[in-house]
């Protein structure tokens, strides 16, 4: 369910170069956009705009606040802890890629900095904030200023955002080539490609996984910690038989909810598989 | 043959017979064995209902009481050959009759180590897996397999060896030697293998380095042939002061003289054993360290094995002294009683349970026996010593002659 | 226990050792009969012949196997509220070896894998009044700097990655020369051909003691009656995997025997965030697995003991 129900198919470019990749069945690339394959947006706002050469920190690019429509015309307005980068609103962030199209700018400025102290968070809470390559970095080494609908390559080719992974590798190159062979990231599905008959062995592109503006990943409460089946430190209970020591933590055993984090997955339980369901 | 289809059967119903007559004492002794051995039933069927899980045991540690009393008994159960080899090898004519009383002990302590493995088994109920031919016995290659061989063939042995020579006496015949020498020869070897293979299931584990050390089966045999003595003299002085049954003096001195040596032997070992350890100071040193010392606060083995230790050398001391000879009865006793104690904790709790602590992946979880695994535990040493008393004292009146095939009137 | 045999005992009757005697063979006879009656009542609720009859998984015919296969199918049927089971036997694939490669500089010890582990294979989630649920999958705080597991931390409880720290998942090895299969003493736990080391849940006899002899700690026993709730059950099992398990039997990590049989990855795997866990047939040249092995830094947890296994540890 999850991942595939926000990246369909893309038009079929294919990783069927890679060395080592032989005979076994390649992993289709998946298109970051739901439904319009190759639609970015950015020059519906930027096309006319100057572009201005001089570094600076993102905040002060895109620091208005953002509105969303529902489907039944409701705005919501997007707040800072939600996992909506300014990625999103440029069609690169995974999570929520299915809402993009909603989005509408409003006027009214914000004070990013002033925002963020009033609640208390860090940089790195903020994806409103570059915290990728530190200084060495800026908007225009990734982001095409002729063309806003495109990336740019170290180069100066025009790179399409669905071929993102290109851009990345240009400076992680060793992670990269382990991410080509599957060995960086996530592969789900079949770890037998030719058993996949319905096609559902997915490896997730860089974005799928990091937020490119705040690649890092951050922290996650972990999964209830192991019961172990007797704690001989504890005294047994006055209605047990002796043998039967009262755990406290018991109530801890029930369904546990799949955390929803920031950065390290996806909000639901990975589907298993077709087969299964 | 005919003559022994009609004898045998009237010789088992002799053994009945003297097994359920004796004193009140007698009776006293054998109703409170029984009182025991209905506790550990009642426990164990709290075990069959529930699972192991009425017990102290959990995946990190994983044997408890069951496997420490089982290591133990195996131990005593060897110590019968320890009279076996004077007295019939030898010829010792005074230490024969001890030998006898080694015996009927070993087959009390084989039936109390099997009892103790099936009471560990998470499901009894197919134990007859283990049948070579019907289950899958997995021999020679797990060690366990070799176990239940020796086992029970040490069991068989020590049934057929006194069980033939009481025949021949209820008949009043002279045993014939070539009817249990060759057995006698076997089960001195046998009675070192059952012990030596015990040591072997434990040290033959890499995952854990507190067992798998050369040395654990020398002090296997050093130790049982330090315990199962002492317990063997015991037995023999309540022989002695209760029946008519003749237990020379030079028996029990002999055996004393194996205790004494076999313990300096086992502490020996056990001061090489810490040394390595605590001197290289290694990562393996850890379990010997919770042992101990105790490990982050966990320490409910230190008093144990202290006592251990301190009894163990005490009762040696005490041996050693000139004026042991010649003093109480009482006095001369409480070393035994000491040594069997230590050597209880040492060889029980003190080996099973270090060697799950740390667990392989260096977590300290401590281990307790429940009630419901006491019980069973005294249940199951309540069937032994009932065995050992029902078979002593049907030996005895025999030996002495109150029962025969041309039977003399009791009392 | 309501008769004391003690009640019965001589006190003072003339003659009265042979009648005392008789009385108190009666007594014991009795008593011993009622301590004895929650084992018969437990047995006659849950006694099979069948199933006590039941032979090793490799000793039984196509027929009895199906015949066996159809009873559990029943039983776990009406067990667990009605839900149909499957329980598959599917066989090892053809050219096929499995190895697991896990990456401890990914890794962010969020346990995740353990609690999915639990869902797929369905582990004992504890019973009411003892808290003994079974997860097959350990994961280990380690301090940075030592690869001691005796300062590995099992219990930690605070939002991870903590930065001092990596973490280490443990799970069964599927050790190629495997110390918990050569210690059975009924062989109802070997290694099958495509290299996972599988428990029979029917043979195994509950001695415990390949959970003494395993390096890596990774078997589990059910202690108790495994409970799993109605509505979490995975009816899609295998024989030698996930299927219900009863008391008083081994039990361990099999790769997801019933999802890597038809080629599917392990639960553990699809759910980690990370990507640290890697799958697949060692055989095959083309295979991540072996990618890693041949260009990462690779290492063996306990290598010194010998054990060959199938699980690979790697840094990148």
């Amino acid at each position: 369910m999850g991942p595939a129900l926000y990246f369909l198919v893309s038009a079929g470019l294919v990783f069927a170069s890679g060395p080592g990749r032989g005979e076994v069945k390649t992993v289709e690339r998946r298109s970051v956009l739901e439904d319009q394959h190759g639609y970015y947006p950015c020059s519906d706002c930027h096309a006319d705009q100057e572009t201005n050469p001089k570094p600076r920190f993102l905040q002060e690019e895109h620091d208005s606040p953002l509105e969303w429509e529902d489907e039944a015309g409701n705005t919501h307005l997007v707040e800072f802890g939600e996992k909506l980068a300014i990625g999103d609103l440029l069609g690169h962030g995974g999570q929520t890629g299915n809402r993009r199209r909603n989005l509408v700018k409003v006027g009214a400025r914000l004070d990013v900095a002033q925002y963020m102290e009033e609640q208390g968070l860090s940089e790195s809470d903020s994806v409103y904030v570059l915290t990728h390559g530190g200084a060495n970095l800026w908007c225009l080494d990734c982001h095409n200023a002729d063309d806003r609908d495109y990336l740019r390559k170290l180069n100066g080719e025009k790179l399409s955002f669905d071929d993102s992974e290109y851009l990345c590798g240009q400076c992680h190159g060793p992670i990269f080539i382990d991410w080509e062979h599957g060995v960086h990231g996530r592969t789900n599905g079949y770890w037998n490609r030719e058993l996949d008959q319905k096609d559902v062995t997915r490896r997730l592109l860089c974005i799928q996984c990091h937020i490119p503006h705040a690649p890092r990943f951050r922290g996650v409460v972990p999964e209830a910690k192991p019961v172990p089946r007797l704690d001989p430190v504890s005294e047994p209970t006055a209605e047990s038989h002796g043998h039967e020591r009262h755990r406290g933590e018991y109530d801890r055993l029930g369904p546990h909810p799949w955390v929803e984090t920031a950065s390290t997955g996806h909000a639901e339980e990975p589907a298993h598989d077709g087969e299964k369901h | 043959m005919s003559e022994h289809l009609r004898s045998y059967p009237r010789f088992i119903a002799d053994a009945i017979k003297s097994m359920l007559s004796g004193s009140p004492l007698y009776y006293g002794w054998i109703v409170l064995l029984s009182l025991g051995i209905l506790g550990g039933i009642w426990g164990y069927s709290q075990q069959m209902t529930y699972g192991l899980a009425v017990t102290g045991m959990t995946d990190q540690v994983s044997w408890g009481m069951y496997i420490a009393n089982f290591t133990f008994l195996v131990g005593v159960a060897a110590a019968a050959v320890m009279m076996v080899i004077p007295g019939y090898l030898y010829h010792m004519k005074s230490v024969k009759g001890g030998a006898l009383i080694g015996e009927l002990v070993a087959i009390g302590a084989i039936l109390m180590c099997l009892l103790f493995v099936i009471a560990d088994l998470g499901r009894p109920d197919r134990m007859w897996h283990l049948l070579p031919g019907i289950g899958r016995f997995h021999f020679p290659i797990s060690m366990l397999s070799w176990d239940v061989l020796v086992l029970n063939g040490y069991l068989l042995l020590n049934l057929h060896i006194p069980g033939y020579s009481l025949y021949q006496r209820y008949l009043g015949r002279p045993p014939q030697s070539k009817y249990y020498m060759p057995f006698v020869y076997i089960s001195v070897a046998w009675a070192v293998s059952i012990h030596t293979v015990t040591a072997f299931l434990y040290t033959g584990l890499a995952g854990r380095p507190f067992w798998n050390a050369a040395i654990l089966a020398p002090r296997f045999i050093a130790s049982a042939f330090t315990a199962g003595p002492a317990f063997i003299i015991l037995v023999l002085e309540i022989v002695r002061a209760k029946t008519r049954f003749r237990v020379a003096d030079e028996t029990i001195s002999f055996l004393r003289m194996v205790v004494l040596v076999c313990g300096l032997v086992n502490l020996f070992l056990l001061g090489s054993e810490v040394f390595t350890e605590f001197y290289a100071d290694s990562a393996h040193v850890v379990s010997a360290r919770y042992l101990f010392f105790g490990l982050e606060g966990y320490n409910t083995l230190v008093p144990w094995i202290w006592a251990s230790v301190i009894m163990n050398v005490s009762a040696i001391l005490m041996m050693l002294s000139r004026k042991f000879e010649k003093s109480s009865l009482a006095i001369q006793n409480t070393p035994l009683v000491m040594l069997i104690v230590a050597i209880w904790i040492e060889k029980g709790m003190g080996l099973i349970i270090p060697g799950f602590i740390p667990t392989p992946l260096g977590e300290i979880f401590e281990y307790l026996p429940s009630l419901i695994e006491v019980l069973v535990c005294v249940g199951i040493w309540c069937f032994g010593l009932l065995v050992m008393t029902l078979l002593i004292k049907f030996a005895t009146d025999v030996e002495t002659g109150v029962i025969g095939a041309q039977p003399q009137e009791n009392g | 226990m309501t008769q004391r045999p003690s009640d019965t005992q001589p006190q003072g009757e003339g003659n009265g050792s042979k009648v005392n005697r008789r009385g108190f063979l009666k007594t014991v006879a009795a008593t011993a009969g009622v301590s004895c009656l929650p084992i018969l009542q437990t047995d006659a609720n849950a006694f099979s012949l069948d199933a006590f009859l039941q032979k090793h998984f490799y000793e039984m015919s196509k027929e009895e196997l199906e015949r066996v296969i159809e009873r559990l199918e029943n039983e776990y049927k009406k067990t667990y509220n009605k839900k149909e089971f499957r329980v598959g036997v599917d066989p090892p694939l053809a050219g096929v070896r499995f190895a697991y490669a896990l990456n401890l500089a990914k890794c962010i010890g969020c346990r995740r894998c353990a609690k999915a582990c639990v869902k797929e294979n369905n582990q004992h989630r504890g019973s009411e009044e003892r808290g003994d649920q079974i997860e097959y999958i350990r994961v280990l705080e380690m301090k940075k700097g030592s690869l001691d597991l005796e300062k590995s931390n099992h219990y930690y409880d605070h939002p991870v990655p903590d930065k001092d720290s990596y973490y280490m998942p443990v799970q069964c090895h599927h050790c190629n020369a495997a110390p918990c299969t050569k210690v059975c003493p009924v062989e109802a736990t070997w290694q099958e051909a495509d290299g996972i080391v599988v428990v029979d849940y029917n043979w195994c006899i509950g001695c415990r003691y390949c959970e003494a002899a395993c390096p890596y700690w990774a078997r589990r026993f059910n202690f108790s009656k495994p409970r799993i709730p109605d509505e979490e059950v995975n009816t899609n099992t295998h024989y030698l995997g996930n299927r219900p398990r009863e008391k008083g039997v081994m039990e361990k990590c099999t790769f997801c025997i019933q999802r890597t049989r038809k080629g599917l990855n392990p639960a553990c795997l699809e759910i980690c965030p990370t990507g640290s866990r890697k799958f697949g047939n060692i055989l095959d040249p083309q295979s991540e697995i072996r990618y890693i092995i041949e260009n990462k830094r690779v290492f063996i947890l306990k290598e010194e003991l010998g054990t060959d296994p199938s699980f690979y540890y790697f840094f990148d």
